[in-house]
Parts: structure tokens; C-alpha cells; sequence
């Protein structure tokens, strides 16, 4: 989960021009493999019978495709695009935190 | 007049020189996990260095020996040579998380990996080294720490509530995560009380001719230089748990994410700020490792040392920092994670400390190297019980933190 609200507080801080580019960019590749990670993990839980796993994993899926496009945006500079994926990324975040 | 002057100098460049890697990311994590929670492992491990540094000052003005000639001399070399390993492999973990700091502020500046930067930043140390005199490494170097200040300003403009920030003075024990909790708690004390930081001091004080006239500058720096350091680490703990705590990141695992503490406060100087902090105490620290590496193999086997001779007049001294140096930089340029390295190092760092402290300890109630001017109770009682403490909770929960433990 802190890597997801990392990734939307790079956005934030991109959109308001704090950050340069290459560094929002590696730095949400970064939030990208550590949320795929953790997505592996669970995956892994799921398949030994992990109960709160089989229950989120929907959840994380959908998130790490959420931070995924945001990683994407930012690295074609899609300001639009990136807002979106932020706002997708936040309401995945939302979700996965009340099944949990 | 030159007194007060040297006074002023001590304590601003003990303050520039205070923050690096080890005691920048430690901060961070605990503030980010645990808000102020890990306030008193700041405060603890600052006394603690501020009673060491001051007794190293004491030490090398009144016997006119660096720590390492008086250990070697009181106990002999082959006892020596325990703390003198273990001393040594500790100090070079952590030039090479401070190498990759500096490497790491060039990467998020340019955004070239710090893989790349890990060999010119080598270089250029060792050149700085090899080229510079103490002058400018001591002072030069921690001057443009000052740069950290900016965690201070930072941490008073997001107004945090006091009250709280208080009430971590008090260690916890119903924290969530107890093993993670302690295993920083370690942490925060191994950046703190660092052994490079007094052993350097010490030869610092040789270097600078220190005599009995200067114990009073000794106390005055120690004391508040060791003080205002000790406050810019707990304003980055502040900050950490304003800025990341606050938007629900409680898990720092890279610098990737550090470097954003500072944005929400200044915009994009915060950016910049953050990079310089990094690169600036990072290089400082670096330096002061490297040097500290060579003042502590040429003392442990008596060869001639001194960063204001020529390398060619102290051969052995310079080719040992230009050794580790070069042996620092193959991690980074390989591609670890600094961080990781840094944290290790931290924990490293409490579990090795009585190997330095205790017969340090030994040398400052020793009449025949510091006279009269032997240690009192409160500062035998005070370094003792902090290091304890810091070895216990390293024994503890270093395993159990490796084990994945909570």
C-alpha cells in the first residue's frame, strides 16, 4: 500500500511541477514493480489457500493495473491520462484498504 | 577572541557534518512507521555520541594520543586488532551506503543511474583526499552541510503538534510491530553513535595540535554542536511523519520515495534541497570515513599519518584510504540497493560499538594517559547504559528482524 500512495503523491507532485520528469518517471517504475511484487506474494498466498488473500487479490490486481497506467502516463507524459490513472489508483487503494 | 571563533567553527560544522546517510534514512523509516514514536532513540543516541565525542576531545588534548595509538598502547595490538577488524568492516559498509548516497542525489539530479555515478563519485573523493588538506575536508565539507538546516525550517512550517512529538520521548511498548519497532530503535542508535564519529574526532584533534587549553572549546562543541545535529535528525523524523505518515506511506523501502520529503513543503526547491542535503552530508560523512579508515590502519601498525602531509610522506595511510575507497564503490557500482546497505550497516553498527566503547572507557579512567582530567561518574554511568541498551536491542532484534519477525 505505501507504494501505491507513493505513486500518488509522485502524480501530485508532478502535476504541480515539484519533481522533474525522469525522476517521476524511475520513481514510478519503481512503485510499479514493488505493487507487482507484492501482487506476486499474494498470488502465491492465494494458491497455498490464504483466505484474506483469495479475498483481496481482485482488489490488488486492480490496483497494480492502476499503477501500471499511471507508470505509463508519466512515461509518455500524458498529463491527462496520468490524473486519471491517479484518480484510479487512489479509489483501487480505497477499496483494497476497506477489504482488508 | 580566536577561542570564541573556534568554538562557533566547531559547532557549525559539528552541526553541517551531523546528518548523513545512516542517520538520514533511519530517520525517515521510524517516521514514516511510527510518527514520533522513535523520537527518544534520537535523543538517547545524540547524548550518548556528545559524552563520546566530548571524552575523545578530552582524551587526544590531554594525552596527545588518537583513540586507536591508546588502545593499541594500553592493551596491545593483538587485543587491538578485534575492534580494529570489526571496526574496519563496519566503516567500509558504511562508506559504501554514504558513496551511494552521494551517487543517488546525482541520480535523482540528472536522472543518470547511480550505478554509473558510483566510479567519478570514488574518484572524486579519493582526488579530494589526495589533494585537500584537513582544513578543508573538516570544515570545507561540513560548512556546506549546513544545507540541512532545511529538515529544521521544513519541520517548523508544517506545524506539528508538539504535544505528540513529546510524548515519543517516552519509548513505547504497545508499538504495532514490536520486532520492526526495536530493530530501528537499534538503528536510529548505530547512526547516531557511529565509532567512526569519535575515533575521527580524536584524530581530528591530533591534527589540529590540541592541547589542555582547548578542553573548554572541546565541551562547548561537543555539547551543542552534538545537540543542533541531534535536532536536524529529529526534524527529519518530524517531517517523515507529517509528510509520509500523513498521506498514508508508512513504508519506505527506497530513495526513490525519501526524496519527496521535501516537495509538499517547498515545491520544487524542496527537490533540489533534498538532492543537495543527500549528496552534500553523504559526501561529508564519505570523507570522513575514508579518512577515518587511514588514520585507524595507520595508528593500529604505527605508520606515519596525517592529512596535511603529502601522500608520499605517509604512503601507507594514503594507499589505505585510496584501498577502501575503491573497495567501497564495487557494491554501488554493481547495483545494490544503498539503502539496504545502509540499514544493515545501522544494526551492524550498535552490535560492534562496545568493541570500540568499553576500552575507550578503560583509557578515560586512566590517570597515566588523561591525569587529572579523568571521567566522572555521570559520563561512565551514561555511555555504559546507552550502549548497552543498543547492543541488548541489537542482539535481540537484529534476528528476529532477519527472521521476518514481528
Amino acid at each position: 500500500m505505501s507504494w501505491s500512495k507513493t505513486a500518488q503523491l509522485i502524480a501530485d507532485q508532478w502535476d504541480r511541477g515539484s519533481i522533474p520528469t525522469h525522476y517521476a518517471q524511475h520513481a514510478t517504475a519503481s512503485a510499479s514493480d514493488a505493487v507487482h511484487e507484492t501482487l506476486a506474494g499474494m498470488r502465491d498466498e492465494a494458491a497455498e489457500g490464504t483466505e484474506q488473500a483469495v479475498g483481496q487479490l481482485d482488489q490488488m490486481a486492480a490496483l497494480s493495473a492502476a499503477v501500471d497506467s499511471l507508470a505509463n502516463s508519466l512515461a509518455r507524459g500524458d498529463r491527462q491520462k496520468m490524473l486519471s490513472a491517479a484518480e484510479e489508483v487512489r479509489s483501487a487503494g480505497d477499496r483494497l484498504g476497506s477489504s482488508q | 577572541m580566536k577561542k570564541l571563533l573556534e568554538i562557533s567553527l566547531g559547532i557549525v560544522t559539528s552541526v553541517g557534518g551531523f546528518l548523513e546517510a545512516g542517520s538520514l534514512a533511519t530517520a525517515v523509516q521510524a517516521g514514516a512507521a511510527y510518527r514520533y514514536g522513535l523520537v527518544w532513540a534520537i535523543v538517547l543516541g545524540t547524548i550518548c555520541l556528545a559524552f563520546l565525542v566530548e571524552m575523545a576531545g578530552r582524551f587526544a588534548a590531554v594525552s596527545k594520543h588518537t583513540i586507536a595509538d591508546g588502545i593499541r598502547e594500553r592493551f596491545g595490538f593483538n587485543f587491538f586488532l578485534v575492534p580494529l577488524v570489526a571496526i574496519l568492516l563496519v566503516n567500509l559498509l558504511m562508506l559504501a551506503a554514504e558513496l551511494g548516497g552521494v551517487a543517488l542525489a546525482l541520480q535523482l539530479a540528472t536522472g543518470w543511474s547511480y550505478q554509473v555515478w558510483a566510479i567519478p563519485v570514488a574518484f572524486a573523493m579519493w582526488l579530494l583526499l589526495w589533494k585537500g588538506t584537513f582544513g578543508i575536508i573538516e570544515k570545507g565539507v561540513s560548512m556546506l552541510g549546513l544545507v540541512t538546516v532545511c529538515f529544521i525550517v521544513a519541520a517548523l512550517m508544517l506545524h506539528p503538534p508538539w504535544k505528540d512529538v513529546a510524548r515519543g520521548l517516552i519509548p513505547s511498548v504497545s508499538e504495532p510491530e514490536p520486532a520492526k519497532y526495536w530493530f530501528m530503535a537499534v538503528n536510529i542508535l548505530g547512526a547516531s553513535i557511529s565509532p567512526y564519529l569519535f575515533f575521527f574526532y580524536s584524530a581530528g584533534a591530533i591534527e589540529d595540535k590540541w592541547d589542555d587549553g582547548y578542553l573548554g572549546v572541546n565541551r562547548v562543541i561537543a555539547g551543542l554542536g552534538m545537540s543542533f545535529g541531534g535536532v536536524i535528525a529529529a526534524a527529519v523524523l518530524v517531517v517523515a511523519a507529517l509528510i509520509f505518515a500523513g498521506a498514508g506511506i508508512t513504508q519506505i523501502e527506497s530513495y526513490d520515495q525519501i526524496a519527496l520529503i521535501l516537495t509538499p513543503v517547498f515545491g520544487f526547491w524542496g527537490f533540489v534541497l533534498f538532492c543537495a542535503s543527500l549528496g552534500i552530508a553523504c559526501l561529508g560523512a564519505g570523507l570522513e570515513l575514508a579518512l577515518g579508515q587511514g588514520y585507524l590502519v595507520a595508528q593500529a601498525f604505527g605508520w606515519e599519518w596525517g592529512e596535511d602531509l603529502p601522500p608520499k610522506q605517509d604512503p601507507g595511510f594514503s594507499l589505505t584510504y585510496t584501498v577502501f575507497i575503491a573497495v567501497a564503490a564495487i557494491p554501488i557500482a554493481a547495483g545494490l540497493d544503498p539503502l539496504k546497505i545502509t540499514i544493515i550497516t545501522m544494526g551492524l553498527t550498535a552490535l560492534v560499538l562496545p568493541l570500540g566503547v568499553v576500552p575507550f572507557l578503560f583509557l578515560m579512567n586512566d590517570e597515566r594517559y588523561v591525569k587529572e582530567h579523568r571521567n566522572g561518574w555521570i559520563s561512565n554511568i551514561a555511555v555504559i547504559v546507552i550502549i548497552g541498551i543498543g547492543f541488548i536491542l541489537a542482539l535481540v532484534s537484529l534476528p528476529l528482524q532477519l527472521l521476518g519477525g514481528t
